[in-house]
């Protein structure tokens, strides 16, 4: 995923660069306030996965069978 | 009469002799009883102890693996908690409005660096197979 960042001092290099690249001028824009929600979000679901993962981790260890006293 | 009082001494002799043995019997049996309720005692205390003991290795070992949970959550909440101290530090529409180039490059490898940590998070480990491999679903369409 290609990402750009356009203010008004590199706008007309932008739209210059993307026809060349992308053949047409139609984008998805998004605010840099909507950015970091999303951003914030993506954390948020990182963090829910890496936790399930290790409450699962807990219960895998906890439930473990106990290995066999070697004789 | 000499002679029957000597008779009734002898069978009382006899009758104590003879209750002597049947109560010294049936003390015997009764040790007997007392031993096996003694070693039964004993072992039902072995295996007790064996559970008690195995019960305090379990919630040692559980709370083992407690405190690793609580250390692994929290550390799970670190790349959040770094992305909203970063956000809150730096004014990014300012600095986007001042430096696209700059902040285009940060926010790409951060993002590529996103997709990336997902993509590992959430492969499957090594040596576990998938639930439905290997498997046919009779419901599938």
């Amino acid at each position: 995923m290609k990402i750009y960042v356009v203010s008004k001092e590199n706008y007309e290099e932008f739209v210059k660069d993307f026809e060349a690249k992308n053949g047409g001028d139609a984008y998805i824009a998004i605010s840099i306030k909507d950015y970091e929600n999303l951003s914030l979000n993506f954390a948020e679901l990182r963090r829910y996965i890496e936790q399930q993962k290790q409450i699962i981790v807990y219960y895998e260890e906890a439930v473990k069978p106990e290995a066999p006293e070697e004789q | 009469m000499f002679s029957s009082i000597k008779i009734a001494m002898l069978l009382f002799v006899l009758a104590a002799a003879g209750g002597g043995v049947f109560y010294v019997k049936k003390l015997q049996g009764d040790l007997e009883i007392a031993r096996a309720n003694v070693a039964k005692m004993e072992v039902a205390v072995q295996t007790s102890e064996a559970s008690l003991k195995l019960e305090r290795e379990e919630t040692v070992r559980l709370n083992n693996l407690n405190m690793e949970l609580g250390t692994q959550l929290r550390r799970a909440e670190q790349y959040g908690d770094e992305l909203r101290s970063t956000l809150q530090k730096h004014n990014l529409t300012h600095l986007a409005n001042k430096k696209p180039g700059l902040i285009q490059n940060r926010m790409q490898n951060a993002t590529d660096k996103l997709w990336d940590d997902l993509e590992s998070i959430t492969a499957v480990p090594d040596g576990m197979q998938l639930s439905d491999s290997g498997t046919e679903n009779s419901n599938g369409n």
